[in-house]
């Protein structure tokens, strides 16, 4: 079930025309609207503040972890979805891994920037634990670090895919899109990735012990483009 | 002089547990405050799939081809969601409670 895999277009960068050249071809939603973003409450002034990378940094590094609010913890959640399911809610950067009884347990995520979220109803395909990272060609090309591991970057902490990879399947085929853990753990809660869900170590290690190839796996994201299959 | 010293602690012990008590009434009534939000107010996800669900069940369709695309409160705790589904946009109004008002079609989209 598990195994050492590679994947070429997390935490690297995909142009939109490469994107849309995709098998899994995307349709504008209904309802398009722009992207949500995190706000913080700045203490100082107690005025909402934009999360930006500049923000989550300097929080991380004065605290040693993300907001309280993207911390795992069990929450209440009334659903008719079965347990082992997983709800991803791109617009307040959670996720949801499904319990019994009405409960969950809710991850803060970092998800795809400006024109990379997507939503969807999609599969778990397959499952790695500390996987290869391939970047993308256009990222080798520009970015003598990455064309370091043009072949395959090992998986280890310094690794962009971070402890775990869940892969995300529709029909039966690849989305290229991954939940997976991170070299970036102050990135919880912003906007950031090429269309894959970031966690932290931690909480991408805790939510791979709770899911199984085949479990259903649903995409909201408000304003964002809709695989075909939906 | 002894009255005076017993006096001035009982108004120190009164003024503390008024605090306490005061501190006690705001704490349970306020909760936690957040100190991160959304600059979207959607519906909690769990409220959204709810009406994905129901709407799948009213309208005998894939529940695999039915999803919640854009979600707005409309006042009282309540809220719209819509949905996509394969025999087109829904509307679904459902309270914070879970219980869901109406779903119906959605009205077909006007250029301005």
């Amino acid at each position: 079930m598990t195994s050492r895999k590679t994947s070429r277009f997390c935490a690297g960068t995909v142009s939109r025309r490469a994107m849309f050249a995709l098998p899994l071809l995307f349709l504008p939603s209904q309802g398009r609207s722009a992207v949500s973003e995190s706000l913080i409450l700045d203490p100082a002034t107690r005025k909402w503040v934009p999360y930006d990378s500049r923000q989550a940094i300097m929080y991380y590094r004065s605290h040693g972890r993300s907001p309280k609010e993207f911390q795992r913890q069990l929450v209440s959640f009334r659903t008719a979805e079965k347990p082992g399911t997983i709800i991803i809610d791109s617009n307040k950067h959670f996720l949801y891994s499904v319990l019994p009884d009405f409960q969950a347990v809710r991850y803060g995520i970092g998800v795809g920037r400006d024109g990379f979220g997507w939503a969807g109803i999609v599969k778990v395909g397959r499952l790695a634990e500390w996987p290869t990272w391939t970047p993308p060609a256009e990222m080798v090309a520009r970015d003598a670090r990455a064309a370091k591991w043009a072949g395959g970057m090992p998986g280890g902490p310094e690794n962009p895919l971070g402890a775990r990879a869940i892969y995300l399947y529709e029909g039966g085929r690849d989305t290229i899109y991954r939940i997976h853990g991170t070299n970036e753990p102050w990135s919880i809660g912003l906007n950031v990735s090429s269309g894959c869900i970031r966690m932290t170590n931690d909480d991408v290690t805790d939510l791979y012990a709770r899911v199984a190839v085949g479990a259903k796996v649903i995409v909201l994201n408000q304003g964002a483009a809709l695989f075909r299959g939906v | 002089m002894r009255m005076m010293e017993t006096n001035r602690w009982t108004r120190v012990t009164l003024f503390v547990a008024a605090g306490l008590a005061l501190a006690g009434c705001a704490a349970q009534s306020e909760g936690p405050k957040p100190t991160i939000r959304s600059s979207l107010e959607t519906a909690p996800a769990d409220l959204q799939l709810l009406c994905a669900s129901e709407a799948a069940t009213r309208f005998n369709l894939d529940s695999t081809r039915v999803l919640p695309v854009n979600s707005a409160p409309t006042g009282d705790g309540a809220f719209r969601v819509g949905l996509t589904t394969p025999n087109g946009p829904l509307n679904c109004d459902i309270s914070s409670d879970g219980t869901i008002a109406a779903i119906e079609a959605a009205p077909p989209a006007t250029a301005s």
